[in-house]
């Protein structure tokens, strides 16, 4: 059943992948930008199978968070920026500087002469691209005072001056009584909060976050999460967010951007991109069901936010809701909307037959027995609507109302998940007073129906 | 269940009871020996014994070359043992193991392989010799090569491994930081390794002060240029047969000395902690 459900999703991202055509030609429009960005990179690596085909543009002082599943490429894209792997062909540009570059299909003769650059590899010291991983890598033969002050040192600066802006950084990590102490003698949190100020300290024109929370435990995590939200903002500094978690994303990033097999396949503002997922992997992060369609009739715009309207399913099935095409305002670091993103509208109308999503929360899925006898838990695979088998989708005469057969039930935090056999992957979420009630089990026949009132829908390409 | 399993402390000294019976052997294998030989001391001729000008003179020697021996080792110890470490897995074998070689090679073997290096006859002794007038066998300078050639595997191999195990990962970091390749070299690839070159430097120059066999073949028995501590001995005990007592006496004042130096070197390491 999974399986219906992915390739339907995969259909939708198809559509709504932001790819502009990977036109590579940054050197010369950078060199006449007047607004050089903190860092625009059009990437193309292979490693073996995989391709990574990224181009990503961070604004001075934004900061982008880069989610995708394991395996999306986004450690691969790190590392291409920190110049820890060479390009295949692409462009990598700080603040107006060409850090690397390689022309498409350098050793054919394809390259037109005029067109060709040479190719650039900064080494990764030269660049001015901190790093900060989820491990604070502290050096443990120098004192957290003396690991401030490396970058600073390294760079030229005077012991003394070097001292003086590290113990100005201790304070802004609020660790000004530990100047003197050793790595070794540092809890984990506290590690990660000198940590972040090395990498500050030395004033990178980006700032490159592999999962810096991931290694905290939960008192610490939001604590860390504040104080780099706060450093970023004092300083100004550009980042590129990669993470596993929401949250980190949510309280961060004015921006997110979604990587799916070497490719973006959403990027937008970040309450924007989570308020309306167009992928099953940013449906899952927020934790919602998200089912692609083309619209039944009429026109889904953005000044009709209130319209009830509907979708057709891939498997015929008919889905009412309502537009859900208004304004998100976006909130930038500081906490005020920004004006840009606020005045966009959240996306272009859809007419009848494009290509659109609807997305309704699990608990807004209503569950009921739609039989008392009950089938063995082993003969549910056996059952008519096992994966494979043609069979028409079951939905009754009414819309938002299904019939399904019980698969699992997995505990969720606040109550417990219904995953059933429906083809588009329709998850419910219940109390366990409800489960008890029901006296659900794997293999029951059950009737899952959502309100209208519950289902956003929205176009597939924003 | 598996993290429970992970956290219980294991209990000290579960080993079972039948290894101690070899472990016992061993320890009495390595110590009774040195134990014997105190109890053959006659005490009454050590401080002649000692004293003599002879003893003197193999003594400073001796802690010349193997001092002088154990920076050269140091010098190019230091480099080889980081190229092997960052060389791939294929490489840093070869390269491994061509590095054990004189270390299980028997020194005599060493000796003469030098000699047919660097004699008025060997491939590179002869250049030397027509071209600048340089001969090196039988001289102290041939002393400390022999003895390098023995104790650098010692020095190499700790080190490398000390680098091997502190990893690139702190260097990658120091280099997001700007700091260019020999900033990391000496401000973080060093200072971690610091344990590793000690230990290192410690059997690096006992190896050397002890070293006989390819200084005997190499750099002969010279009195005063080429005759060593361990050479001293062994004249002293082979010679007119009269003095092993005296050679007993040497070899107690070589036990000290190298007592006393892996005591310096492990007070040196432990103040920094």
């Amino acid at each position: 059943m999974s399986g219906v459900a992915h390739t339907s999703v995969r259909a939708g991202t198809g559509q709504s992948a932001v790819g502009e055509s990977p036109e590579r030609e940054m050197i010369a429009t950078v060199t006449e930008d007047e607004h050089a960005a903190a860092l625009d990179a059009s990437i193309l690596v292979r490693r073996g199978d995989f391709v990574l085909d990224v181009r990503l543009r961070v604004e001075p002082g934004e900061i982008v968070a880069l989610l995708g599943p394991n395996g999306c490429g986004k450690s691969t894209f790190l590392h291409a920026v920190a110049g820890l792997l060479p390009l295949e062909s692409g462009t990598v540009t700080t603040a107006g500087r060409v850090l690397s570059h390689r022309d498409v299909g350098r050793e054919g003769a394809k390259a037109g002469p005029g067109r060709s650059h040479p190719t650039v590899q900064v080494e990764p010291e030269h660049r001015g691209i901190g790093l900060l991983g989820q491990d604070p890598l502290l050096f443990p033969h120098l004192s957290a005072m003396e690991n401030i002050a490396f970058g600073r040192r390294a760079q030229g600066v005077p012991k003394a001056a070097a001292r003086r802006e590290s113990l100005d950084w201790l304070q802004a990590v609020q660790l000004p009584e530990f100047s003197e102490r050793r790595p070794a003698q540092l809890s984990g949190g506290q590690q990660q909060r000198v940590a972040i100020a090395r990498a500050l300290a030395a004033h990178p024109s980006l700032l490159l976050l592999d999962e810096p929370m991931a290694a905290l435990d939960v008192q610490s995590a939001p604590q860390i999460r504040l104080l780099l939200r706060e450093q970023l903002g004092r300083s100004g500094t550009a980042a590129v967010l990669v993470t596993h978690d929401v949250l980190d994303a949510i309280v961060l990033a004015d921006r997110i951007v979604i990587l799916d097999d070497g490719r973006i396949v959403d990027q937008g503002v970040t309450t924007e991109v989570l308020a309306r997922p167009r992928n099953r992997f940013v449906a899952d992060l927020v934790g919602v069901n998200l089912v692609t369609g083309v619209l039944a009739s009429g026109e889904l715009t953005a000044t009709d936010p209130e319209g009830n309207t509907a979708m057709r399913l891939s498997d015929g099935r008919l889905l009412q809701g309502h537009a859900s095409a208004g304004r998100v305002p976006a909130r930038s670091r500081t906490g005020a909307p920004s004006e840009k993103s606020a005045e966009a509208p959240a996306g272009r109308p859809a007419r009848a037959g494009g290509v659109v999503h609807g997305v309704f929360r699990p608990a807004a899925v209503r569950v009921e027995r739609a039989d008392v006898i009950r089938e063995a838990p082993g003969s549910a695979s056996a059952a008519p609507s096992s994966p494979g088998a043609p069979e028409a989708p079951r939905f009754l005469a009414v819309d938002n109302r299904w019939a399904a057969t019980v698969i699992a039930l997995e505990p969720v935090s606040g109550g417990i998940r219904i995953r059933t056999d429906d083809p588009a992957g329709i998850l419910a979420e219940l109390t366990a007073v409800e489960v008890a009630a029901l006296d659900l089990e794997p293999g029951c026949c059950v009737h899952l129906s959502v309100a209208p009132g519950d289902v956003a829908i929205h176009p597939a390409t924003p | 269940m598996s993290s429970a399993l992970r956290h219980t402390p294991v209990a000290p000294g579960k080993i079972p009871r039948l290894l101690y019976i070899p472990a016992v052997i061993g320890l009495a294998l390595l110590t009774l020996p040195i134990l014997g030989m105190f109890l053959r001391v006659d005490w009454r001729t050590v401080p002649s014994a000692i004293t003599s000008p002879e003893a003197v003179s193999a003594l400073l020697l001796s802690l010349k070359t193997a001092s002088l021996a154990t920076v050269i080792c140091l010098i190019v110890g230091i480099p080889l043992a980081l190229v092997i470490a960052r060389s791939s897995r294929r490489l840093g074998g070869v390269l491994r193991a061509v590095t054990t070689l004189p270390l299980v090679l028997p020194p005599l073997v060493g000796g003469i392989a030098l000699l047919y290096l660097l004699g008025r006859n060997g491939l590179l002794g002869a250049v030397l010799d027509a071209g600048f007038g340089i001969r090196i066998p039988f001289t102290t300078a041939a002393v400390v090569i022999a003895q390098s050639f023995v104790a650098l595997p010692f020095l190499v191999i700790s080190v490398e491994g000390a680098f091997r195990t502190a990893g690139i990962r702190f260097e990658s970091v120091a280099a997001t930081l700007g700091a260019g390749r020999w900033t990391v070299f000496r401000r973080i690839t060093l200072p971690l390794v610091t344990p590793g070159i000690l230990a290192g430097t410690v059997l690096c120059f006992a190896r050397a002060l002890g070293e006989f066999g390819a200084t005997a073949l190499f750099a002969g028995n010279a009195a005063g240029v080429t005759r060593t501590m361990p050479l001293a001995i062994y004249t002293a005990f082979n010679g007119a047969g009269v003095s092993q007592d005296s050679a007993v006496a040497l070899s107690l004042l070589l036990v000290v000395v190298a007592i006393v130096i892996l005591l310096l070197m492990r007070s040196w390491r432990g103040a920094p902690q």
